[in-house]
């Protein structure tokens, strides 16, 4: 009965934390951020399993994290607004080509992040060519090339 | 300049970076807690009880953790040639699992409220000594114990125990 209650905790906890913890915590896996996960699942998985090496015990916390997340997603299709809280909003950072300083601030992303995903996906080089920029609620940045322009090399 | 189409609610954004940010500094402090031994097993989470003139003094940790190796330093004014009688309640031992006691008793005697512990003691006179339990908390949450040497007081402790 325990593992049920330990694993909704350290579900709930980690849904928590990175939820606070920011979009770009967990964006792209730089090694820094590979390290990040692989030793928060360590950590986790100690007080969910313990010293319990019983297969019975592994199948009823997997099946409850699994559960937990169904319901999850059934909550936010019933309240629509819960998904605000729960995985937050995309938010534009680059307008035409005019960084915006104090979002980009607040949101932890620098010009060079920016730059990055543009010449990533669209082989842009210079802000001005960029239309938006966007953070996504995945942490990642999505470009919006300025009209009529595209790949250019 | 017209309003991207996208989805987007900086009221709630900037609301929810304000969040962020206090979220932050609690989880900061809560790492400064944990530092200090407020979460348990840390300096300030152990105690004493019975002062240095006191015939028993009891160290303990007054806040610990679910199946966390604790100890319990209980030291006594023994009289030598007797052997002392050390007892504990046996309601604190349900909760607890013990791993071990240093120095091993000689003899255990079982009573309806209480086990008690016989330590055989060297005939060199009265003198401090000191005896370990090795316990592991089983229980969460408040847990209550009695500690104590026959003919000799006890004390009554509490510990804290985190989940």
């Amino acid at each position: 009965m325990e593992a049920v209650l330990r694993a909704v905790a350290m579900y709930l906890f980690l849904l928590l934390v990175f939820r606070l913890a920011g979009r770009r915590t967990l964006a792209q896996l730089t090694s820094f951020d590979f390290v990040l996960m692989l030793i928060i699942s360590e950590a986790a998985e100690n007080a969910m399993v313990g010293e319990n090496f019983s297969v019975i015990n592994s199948f009823v916390v997997i099946m409850t994290l699994i559960v937990l997340d169904i319901l999850l997603s059934l909550w936010k299709r019933r309240w629509p607004g819960m998904d605000k809280w729960l995985e937050g909003l995309p938010t534009v950072i680059v307008e035409n080509g005019r960084p915006l300083k104090d979002r980009m601030a607040r949101a932890r992303v620098d010009e060079q992040d920016i730059l990055q995903a543009a010449r990533e996906r669209h082989g842009l080089v210079r802000l001005d060519q960029i239309k938006y920029a966007v953070l996504e609620v995945s942490g990642g940045i999505s470009i919006i090339p300025a009209s009529g322009r595209s790949q250019e090399g | 300049m017209s309003e991207p189409p996208i989805e987007q609610d900086l009221t709630f954004q900037r609301r929810f970076w304000k969040i962020q940010r206090i979220a932050w500094m609690i989880m900061g402090a809560a790492l400064v807690a944990a530092l200090l031994g407020f979460l348990g097993h840390g300096p300030f989470s152990r105690a004493t009880l019975g002062g240095p003139d006191d015939p028993l003094r009891l160290d303990y940790d007054r806040l610990a953790q679910y199946e966390v190796a604790s100890e319990l330093s209980l030291r006594l004014l023994a009289q030598g040639g007797k052997p002392a009688a050390v007892w504990i309640d046996r309601e604190y031992l349900t909760k607890v699992q013990l791993d071990g006691i240093v120095p091993a008793p000689e003899r255990t005697e079982l009573s309806a409220d209480r086990v008690t512990y016989l330590f055989a003691l060297s005939s060199s006179g009265d003198q401090p000594v000191v005896i370990t339990l090795y316990v592991r908390m089983k229980e969460a949450g408040r847990v209550r114990g009695a500690i104590g040497v026959a003919g000799g007081g006890s004390l009554s402790f509490r510990q804290f125990v985190f989940p």
